[in-house]
């Protein structure tokens, strides 16, 4: 990985958004505002991949629409959105561009754990913050260490302030981010969460991201040396962890509704692919879409995609129920369900996006199309964890009764 | 009553069927801590759930025909998959007792749920 590669900005990274966000009020509210903005993000979502040019406009557009903020509970003045609408929400915005999907992923996971870990008047601060526009990105990941879990980047208290030191990657969100939430881990190895301003003396992020998939979200460097916050700023994150709570199944279940995103873009794709596809000189027919063979194909992406999109509802609900009521049983009944839905919404994102091609032919495969983009994108975002292991933490609850162990990655 | 619910239970429930009884026989073997097998039980859950949850999508009176389909599809997935795994996890069969009633054929069937994807066309 190198450093030295910079992108072409055309925004200017702000500790403050450029304007007020929109306030969204409802569930039906928010799923209409992210159908808009999706019709928006899909026609150019092709060449800003291609490119490699950075969503600026499109994330203001998309932080400004309040959709980041839907959320902020009710008690805080946001719409409080169940996660059947928060997923569906990302899945509409993942279809028309999975990058842009993604970009708000560690919001609002950092979101959640605010109101788990957060004081009171935290609470006020940054929910208030949330609504005004303010993108949280986050620095939580670390290429260098044993283990995703084991961290190196340390906070140290010092009186009235927290002094952070270390060095992230996969830093999603980040580089556009009005906010940079950092965890570090204190003298005890327990993780806190710091809300560090984008412009803090010490932080900086390198966009130095150059995986083939989810080209635009810049999931790069952050350098955290000697960043000063007062205690004020910080929240126990580790907490989340000490007691059963939904933060595990939080996180899991927007990373599966991307992928669930991904998904719907390639099956629509497919179709239209297929739709415009020559005969093939042995099948007989007159048109490529009368090909019974695609058409089969067709037929078992839609049920596989179906499936997909009912058990990630299902898992949803799964959530609302270990939000609302955070026992052992409904955590681990969450993380459980939300697994199968990380299982089938990955094997469908990468079935649809690699058939799209087969189905569509060798004409499909022109650069200028970009139509590989959903296969990069379904197999890079696909790794945020591996997949192998979900179906193992299913078959371990079924076969031998132990529960998924909790951590945000379950 | 559509044709294909006189099939679709009868898989779901031999999947349901063959995954106790694989879970019945797994937990006094060794096998059950061994990582592969564990996984292989998660895969045959999440095939039998994934059915169950599109087989409550056409519960209602007025299910459209392709939501049939992709349930009957989804569970005839899981059924397959239970009998692999119960023959390779035991050595042994489990018998599987077929509807005798007349069903258009899974493989028309994914035909036909394409060519209403693809074309519109209506599913007889």
């Amino acid at each position: 990985m190198t450093d030295n590669i910079v992108s072409t900005l055309s925004g200017q990274p702000s500790p403050v958004p450029r304007h007020r966000a929109r306030i969204i009020d409802s569930d039906a509210q928010a799923i209409a505002v992210a159908q808009q903005l999706a019709a928006d993000f899909a026609r150019e979502a092709g060449e800003r991949d291609l490119e490699r040019r950075l969503p600026w406009e499109e994330l203001d557009r998309f932080s400004e629409s309040g959709l980041w903020a839907i959320t902020v509970p009710k008690a805080y003045g946001g719409a409080g959105v169940s996660f059947v609408t928060l997923s569906e929400v990302v899945a509409i915005i993942s279809a028309a561009d999975s990058s842009l999907g993604q970009l708000p992923q560690n919001h609002f996971g950092v979101l959640n754990n605010l109101l788990l870990t957060g004081s009171e008047e935290q609470k006020q601060r940054y929910f208030s913050k949330a609504l005004e526009g303010y993108r949280f990105g986050n620095a939580f990941s670390e290429a260098g260490s044993k283990t995703v879990a084991a961290f190196e980047t340390q906070i140290r208290f010092d009186g009235d302030s927290a002094v952070i030191n270390g060095e992230k990657f996969y830093c999603t969100g980040a580089l556009f981010a009005h906010i940079v939430p950092v965890v570090g881990v204190d003298e005890q190895n327990r993780p806190f969460i710091a809300f560090v301003p984008r412009n803090a003396k010490g932080l900086s992020i390198v966009d130095n991201w150059d995986g083939f998939g989810q080209r635009t979200t810049a999931s790069g460097k952050a350098l955290i040396e000697g960043v000063r916050v007062p205690v004020s700023d910080v929240i126990p994150a580790w907490k989340a962890y000490d007691q059963p709570t939904a933060d595990g199944p939080v996180s899991q279940i927007i990373q599966a509704a991307v992928d669930t995103g991904i998904a719907r873009g390639a099956f629509a794709e497919a179709l239209r692919v297929t739709r415009a596809a020559r005969p093939w000189l042995d099948s007989g027919v007159e048109h490529g879409w009368q090909d019974p063979l695609s058409q089969a194909a067709i037929g078992d992406l839609a049920w596989s995609l179906q499936a997909a999109e009912a058990i990630l509802e299902k898992s949803a609900h799964a959530v609302d129920r270990a939000l609302a009521e955070p026992s052992e049983d409904n955590v681990a009944q969450a993380s459980v369900i939300v697994g199968q839905a990380k299982v089938l919404s990955t094997e469908i994102a990468l079935l649809a996006s690699s058939k799209l091609l087969e189905l569509g032919g060798t004409r499909t495969v022109s650069a200028r199309y970009n139509l590989d983009r959903y296969w990069r994108n379904a197999r890079t975002h696909t790794l945020h964890d591996p997949v192998r292991w979900k179906y193992h933490l299913v078959g371990n609850q079924v076969l031998n009764g132990i529960k998924p162990q909790r951590h945000t990655w379950n | 009553m559509p044709k294909t619910h006189s099939h679709l239970q009868p898989d779901l429930t031999y999947a349901r069927k063959a995954l106790a009884a694989l879970v019945a026989y797994l937990r006094v073997q060794p096998a059950k801590d061994d990582a592969l097998v564990i996984a292989s039980i998660g895969d045959l859950q999440i095939r039998i759930d994934a059915a169950d949850a599109l087989a409550q999508r056409i519960s209602g009176e007025n299910a459209p025909a392709h939501a049939i389909i992709e349930a009957r599809l989804a569970a005839a997935h899981a059924a397959r998959l239970a009998s692999t795994l119960h023959g390779e996890l035991t050595g042994s069969d489990l018998p599987r007792q077929l509807s005798t009633e007349p069903e258009t054929p899974l493989l028309t069937q994914r035909r036909q749920l394409g060519d209403y994807y693809l074309n519109g066309v209506a599913i007889a």
